[in-house]
């Protein structure tokens, strides 16, 4: 009803008129203002600015630009504001250009445009407005109108933030607390949270708290956090409120309060702060926590993924000394979840956990990889054993694949069969996979192969199950031959990214010929992106003689995975010169790396291994295979005295002919030697050649010595050409984020290469990985 | 002897000091609700006398206007603006006859007695539609709502009866204290809200130019002059004085 006033004296025929009428009855015009009060202005000031503006002065058409814009003593009207605004920047009015920023980034006046947005507030910064400073620097923290660029966001905030812009000094803040654009500093943290909040900015005064409460860039002081949280509280902000409200809960920094407490909750939910109406309708009347409420809030937070919060609560429960909450809060350590990565914290926390058959299963891990502490099989055994005899299903499969494997305690086939029955049978699918796989393989029971497929039935959703099964029933083990059923598990496994099971696809539609074609390559190239070399072998033999470059380049790529008939077919390439240069050398290289082992030349044959007079010989005749191996012989000391003098020289001769094998080798003997530096030149030397153990052992080399991006760069070469420690350990730096940001995806598609490859830590850190990531 | 004193805990302290605080608003805000519909209907009255007396002659106005302006393009044809102001006069006339609607004798006044006053503060009280815990129920609360404010602007006080017969009390199924701590804390947030709104759009109200020349000519009316008469005689004098203008113009046509 009101509306329909307002529209009628918005709609211009009484207002103009009236306002020549009246204006002896209106001397002033009212308005709101920013603040939410009434402000008058006077109806002379405007004509006046209206005079000036039509002569062309900026202040005055800024002026108009805002009367319009918020509809004082004329109707409001964006496109008449924007059309001022856009009068008074041309004319280089600084707060003009800034209010036409806003205008373009809101579409008030004229169409939403960010990079015309990003324009006027870079020209309006440029002059020094404090707050077209800000909003641009906002917009490059956003990304809006340009790409993400905190640095340039940092340096635009400090200026508006040296203007004493408290929302800029807080955003600063916050830029150099999680070290955005800046190098992570807490302390100027602090001191700009501080300055914020001593200009009354609730974020700021919300942030200065929070540093205290955690410790961060300041002393840990609750006390100091809820005086902060406090002024916040009061002024109205809503997570400083529920903030307070759970120290008066805890009775941290302040004396514990149940009242206040459910007051301050109560303040927070009327503003609909959904966590403080959770502990509103979840926490028991009395509002006195134990130390299980306190692990339940944890869990709550947990399941909400706010893990800094849970951190903060676990942290409450755990020093009450209770178990569940201890075992957590050392997951939170381990996993880095809510805090920085703390192994030491972890174990502490764990270990205080006393019998908790998680948190000896957690530390049973920690020991099995060595992550972050030294590696120890035998103690990772000892967890494993207590925390399977407390019924923890994940601690008995560990515990049967280091029976399975001898680590840590003798091999016993049948007690690793053992562990993983009794897992298997409380429905742990990675256990059913073991099991059937002991079945299959008729490792410490008799051989079965409906057994074996009985249990890879039962392992649902896991993916080299799926593909065993596939196998399984495209060979007629267990089963008849049933190749619908194989192209139902192939198809399982291969939808989850199983490389070898989008290989099999591949296969089995390539022999159907017709329409099987299309599918075969689609799958083939699935899988050969993922750097299965069979699929790219495939790859190569599909493309040959109808794109001779293509197929060259997949050859290439399955031979530096060491795939025998991919080098002979790369090697024939270029002896022919099809779909690459015609180059003799090449093709006797790849030639040669396609031999089988046992008929590799004369070298390793076992007479010429030791007719020492012969290699000599060969060798001093300049051949590098010849001069490599006469050196592997003085270096092991085979029938001749150890002699690490010779050895290097022969090694030294054959690498400096660009024998890679003979680089390596030279390398990892200067290493031991103690001559790192020149080791290091000939592992880059192999390692450009595409020599495979060069590159992780430069991987290795430069992760110790802290250069996380040269690390990322050998361990990501060594992991496509197929090495499993390397897939390990890039694995590894995706999931820590080092020398790239932080991809689980990636991460768990390189541990799964190595686990596939039975690399053992990589099956225990896919395992944490994928829990990590479930809980 | 002891005596058992039952105390209470700080949950169940607090819910029943939250559930006061919900009534003081419920009856705050079904005055405020109440002063709003009044204003409102006020206005509106006030807005209907005023177009009745002046708008129609800011309509005649403007079509002597355009008339003078029409003769004076004639006069001065290569003056532009005097057709583009003759043209804009013409149409400000027309839209003004478009948007008036037929004239009708209108209330002079609206003063709704207290008894019906009471009846809506007793009724907006019940149904308020901030009170409601779903959608469902709000859209419900605010379909009523909107009828009790049609029924006190047309004084009908049937109607008004009819809608607290209409109106059943939702039944919420026991809860919890503090589920229902949650439920009366968003209930207080909502109907704070709702006060804001109103006590914002009332000051919005006052100050449209609308209200204020209403408040002028009621303080004038006090003072026992019409200042709305005056107005209109102000206007008349200038439509006169711009047919002298037309017949003059008319003469030098001649």
């Amino acid at each position: 009803m009101n509306k329909l006033v307002i529209e009628k004296t918005e709609s211009g025929y009484a207002l103009p008129r009236n306002h020549k009428d009246t204006a002896k009855e209106l001397p002033e015009v009212s308005y709101k203002n920013g603040k939410g009060s009434v402000d008058r202005v006077d109806r002379k000031n405007i004509d006046t600015w209206f005079r000036e503006a039509r002569k062309g002065k900026a202040q005055a058409q800024y002026n108009l630009g805002v009367l319009y814009f918020k509809g004082v003593g004329v109707p409001a009207d964006h496109d008449e504001a924007f059309k001022w605004f856009a009068k008074a920047a041309e004319k280089g009015s600084a707060p003009g250009q800034g209010f036409l920023g806003v205008m373009y980034e809101n579409g008030l006046g004229v169409e939403q445009n960010d990079e015309m947005s990003l324009y006027w507030y870079q020209k309006a910064a440029e002059q020094e407005d404090s707050t077209a400073q800000f909003n641009l620097a906002r917009m490059y923290q956003q990304g809006k109108g340009t790409g993400k660029a905190p640095d340039e966001a940092a340096k635009w905030f400090e200026k508006a933030a040296e203007k004493n812009n408290d929302t800029a000094q807080n955003m600063l803040g916050v830029l150099y607390e999680n070290g955005d654009g800046v190098s992570q500093d807490y302390s100027q943290a602090e001191s700009l949270y501080r300055k914020a909040a001593l200009n009354g900015n609730e974020a700021g005064l919300y942030n200065l708290g929070d540093l205290y409460e955690r410790g961060k860039g300041v002393v840990e002081d609750p006390g100091r956090a809820a005086r902060w949280f406090h002024k916040a509280a009061l002024n109205g902000l809503d997570m400083a409120q529920f903030k307070l409200g759970t120290l008066y809960y805890c009775g941290e920094g302040v004396a514990q309060a149940p009242k206040k407490a459910l007051q301050w909750f109560c303040s927070a939910a009327e503003q609909g702060h959904p966590h403080a109406k959770h502990f509103l309708e979840t926490t028991s009347p009395d509002f006195e926590p134990t130390a299980e409420d306190l692990y339940k809030k944890g869990q709550y937070f947990f399941g909400q993924k706010e893990y800094e919060e849970a951190f903060l609560w676990l942290k409450r429960s755990a020093n009450q000394e209770y178990a569940p909450a201890q075992n957590s809060l050392g997951l939170l350590y381990d996993y880095g979840k809510g805090c920085d990565r703390d192994v030491r914290s972890a174990v502490e926390f764990y270990q205080r956990a006393g019998e908790h058959e998680q948190a000896l299963f957690n530390l049973g891990m920690l020991y099995f990889l060595g992550d972050g502490i030294d590696r120890d099989e035998q103690k990772a055994f000892t967890y494993f054993q207590d925390s399977a005899n407390k019924n923890e299903t994940r601690a008995q499969v560990f515990l049967g694949i280091l029976y399975e494997n001898g680590r840590g305690i003798e091999q016993d086939l049948p007690q690793a069969v053992r562990c993983y029955r009794r897992a298997a049978w409380q429905g742990d699918a990675f256990a059913r996979f073991h099991l059937a796989r002991m079945y299959y393989h008729g490792k410490g029971v008799a051989p079965d192969h409906s057994q074996a497929l009985h249990w890879y039935h039962k392992a649902e959703g896991y993916s080299l199950a799926q593909y065993n099964l596939g196998r399984m029933y495209l060979n007629g083990e267990g089963s008849p031959v049933d190749v619908e059923k194989a192209i139902h598990w192939f198809m399982k496994a291969a939808e989850q990214g199983h490389d070898y099971a989008q290989c099999s696809l591949g296969k089995i539609f390539f022999a159907r010929n017709g329409d099987g074609r299309e599918q075969a390559l689609f799958w083939f190239q699935k899988s050969a992106g993922q750097g299965n070399h069979l699929a790219q072998n495939h790859l190569g033999q599909l493309f040959e003689n109808r794109k001779n470059e293509e197929a060259a380049h997949w050859y290439r790529k399955a031979a530096e995975q060491g795939n025998k008939q991919a080098s002979e077919s790369l090697g024939r390439m270029h002896f022919v010169g099809k779909g690459v240069a015609k180059d003799f050398e090449e093709a006797a290289k790849w030639y040669r790396k396609s031999t089988p082992k046992n008929t590799e030349g004369e070298w390793d044959n076992p007479s010429a291994r030791t007719d020492i007079a012969w290699l000599r010989k060969a060798a001093l005749n300049g051949h590098a295979r010849a001069q490599c191996r006469l050196a592997e012989i003085y270096e092991q000391g085979t029938g001749v005295p150890k002699s690490h003098r010779e050895s290097l020289k022969w090694y030294k001769r054959a690498a400096s002919q660009g024998d890679d094998q003979a680089q390596f080798n030279l390398g990892r003997l200067l290493e031991a030697l103690g001559a790192s530096e020149e080791a290091l030149d000939w592992f880059h030397k192999a390692g450009e050649q595409g020599n495979l153990l060069s590159q992780a052992e430069l991987g290795h080399h430069y992760q110790t010595g802290a250069d996380d991006d040269q690390a990322f760069k050998w361990f990501r070469l060594a992991a496509e050409h197929g090495h499993s420690s390397a897939q390990y350990h890039l694995g590894l730096m995706y999931r820590n984020g080092r020398g790239t940001p932080v991809d689980f995806q990636e991460a768990i598609h390189w541990l799964r290469r190595s686990a596939e490859q039975d690399h053992l830590p990589a099956i225990g850190a896919l395992q944490k990985l994928e829990h990590s990531l479930k809980v | 002897m002891s005596s058992v004193v039952q105390t209470l805990s700080p949950q169940a302290e607090e819910l029943q000091s939250r559930r006061r605080e919900l009534e003081d608003l419920r009856r705050t805000l079904a005055d405020k609700e109440l002063d709003l519909s009044t204003e409102n209907t006020q206005l509106h009255l006030f807005e209907r006398r005023y177009q009745n007396v002046v708008g129609q002659m800011y309509a005649e106005l403007d079509q002597v206007k355009a008339q003078v302006l029409g003769l004076a393009s004639k006069l001065f044809p290569k003056a532009e603006n005097f057709r583009e102001e003759a043209e804009s006069a013409r149409e400000q006339a027309r839209e003004f006859q478009e948007e008036s609607p037929e004239v009708e004798k209108p209330r002079k006044e609206f003063n709704p007695p207290e008894n019906l006053k009471k009846l809506f503060r007793r009724v907006a009280k019940r149904i308020h539609p901030d009170l409601a815990s779903s959608a469902a129920e709000r859209d419900r609360r605010h379909e009523l709502m909107t009828k009790l404010n049609q029924a006190y602007d047309s004084l009908d006080e049937e109607a008004i009866r009819l809608i607290m017969i209409e109106w059943e009390e939702p039944i919420h199924e026991k809860l919890e204290l503090g589920e229902q701590l949650v439920l009366v804390v968003s209930q207080i947030a909502r109907l704070r809200k709702r006060l804001h709104e109103i006590s914002d759009e009332l000051e919005d109200l006052t100050l449209t130019e609308m209200f204020q020349l209403k408040k002028n000519i009621e303080s004038a009316e006090l003072e026992g002059r019409d200042l709305l008469q005056e107005i209109a005689d102000d206007i008349e004098e200038k439509i006169k004085k711009t047919k002298t203008q037309i017949r003059d113009l008319a003469y030098d046509f001649i």
